[in-house]
């Protein structure tokens, strides 16, 4: 089933590596709010998120072994341009961090053809809350991009986008690593796509900040690649 | 010939004979098989012929010839740690690449039964 919304063909598309905790919530909230086509890239989890995702209802890929969001995004991107070549694909998060009401406000700018690609920002969102320690390693992650890319975005590792059909068709996903986003920025400044920021809420439970401990080590590595990769390319 | 040379140049012809054992076995290219077999090589004739290193550090403008050869030596592991670095990451892109792709067709497969 594909959800016709003035005759566009949108689709969710999540990452998970080892969600089974939230994965099925996140799917059944979706299909609540009338997204049906959800597509789920199991990145090789070791529990059983596939098993869930799929009796949720969605439509699963699996990595044999764990490659990254960013190579997971590109499995899901590749897959639905291949066989449903969509209007609108949203990226998702699968630990419950975004909510679903969001999406719609995501969907606007691009469902209007002002925009080729819209991304979420918990800077404009005047409700969000996040850790010190979260909010500065943001803070220098959007100093970064804007000394490598030369684009000024308020939230630059935020993975609630929705990409309309030419950024679908031109950005190139290089890295697969969290290093994506940088990617994926990159492109919109090379491509000259046409980007708008939209305030989105990120909901910091205790699952998620306990996932983004991780995170936090994960953007400094993050960080050090990008820089090796910039001298080294 | 000192006790340390001796040692140095058994372990050096040893190297060497790994590397004609590995470019025979086909692990390693000829251009590799050669590239391991000089540097295999200056390390052989700077144990066997230390003065050498001496005459080369007074034309390149460093006191001893013990300190060129740590300077080289250090310049040649840089680059050799570049080199891996390279191949690590290719090696690194393929298998996402694989992943990618195998995971898209086993979808397919699975889609049509």
């Amino acid at each position: 089933m594909i959800l016709e919304h003035q005759n566009k063909k949108i689709f969710l598309l999540i990452p998970a590596y080892n969600e089974e905790r939230k994965i099925g919530q996140v799917i059944d909230s979706l299909k609540k709010s009338g997204y049906h086509d959800i597509l789920v890239i199991d990145d090789g989890s070791k529990d059983k998120t596939a098993e869930y995702a799929k009796n949720s209802g969605a439509e699963i890929l699996r990595h044999i072994i764990n490659r990254g969001q960013g190579a997971s995004l590109r499995t899901g991107i590749e897959y639905l341009r291949e066989e449903y070549n969509p209007d609108i694909i949203v990226t998702f998060d699968a630990d419950g961090q975004h909510r679903v009401e969001d999406i719609a406000l995501l969907l606007k700018p691009v469902i209007d053809n002002e925009f080729d690609i819209a991304l979420g920002s918990r800077f404009l969102c005047k409700k969000c809350h996040m850790t010190p320690m979260r909010k500065l390693i943001l803070k220098a992650g959007i100093i970064f991009t804007r000394l490598i890319s030369r684009i000024n975005l308020t939230d630059t590792h935020n993975g609630f986008r929705a990409l309309g059909r030419k950024a679908i068709d031109s950005i190139k996903i290089s890295h697969r690593g969290m290093e994506h986003a940088s990617d994926i920025i990159d492109e919109i400044s090379v491509k000259k796509l046409k980007y708008k920021e939209v305030p989105t809420e990120i909901i910091y439970s205790k699952y998620s900040i306990q996932k983004g401990t991780n995170k936090n080590i994960d953007f400094i590595k993050m960080g050090i690649k990008i820089i090796l990769n910039k001298i080294l390319s | 010939m000192n006790i340390l040379t001796l040692i140095i140049a058994i372990f050096v012809i040893f190297a060497i004979s790994r590397v004609f054992l590995r470019y025979k076995g086909k692990e390693i290219s000829l251009r590799e098989m050669i590239f391991w077999n000089f540097i295999w090589m200056i390390v052989l004739i700077v144990v066997l012929f230390p003065n050498l290193t001496t005459n080369i550090a007074k034309i390149i403008g460093i006191g001893r010839g013990v300190d060129t050869a740590f300077f080289i030596s250090i310049l040649l592991l840089f680059y050799l740690i570049f080199r891996l670095y390279v191949k690590i990451d290719k090696i690194d892109k393929d298998i996402t690449e694989l992943t990618i792709q195998t995971s898209k067709i086993i979808h397919k497969q699975e889609r049509k039964r």
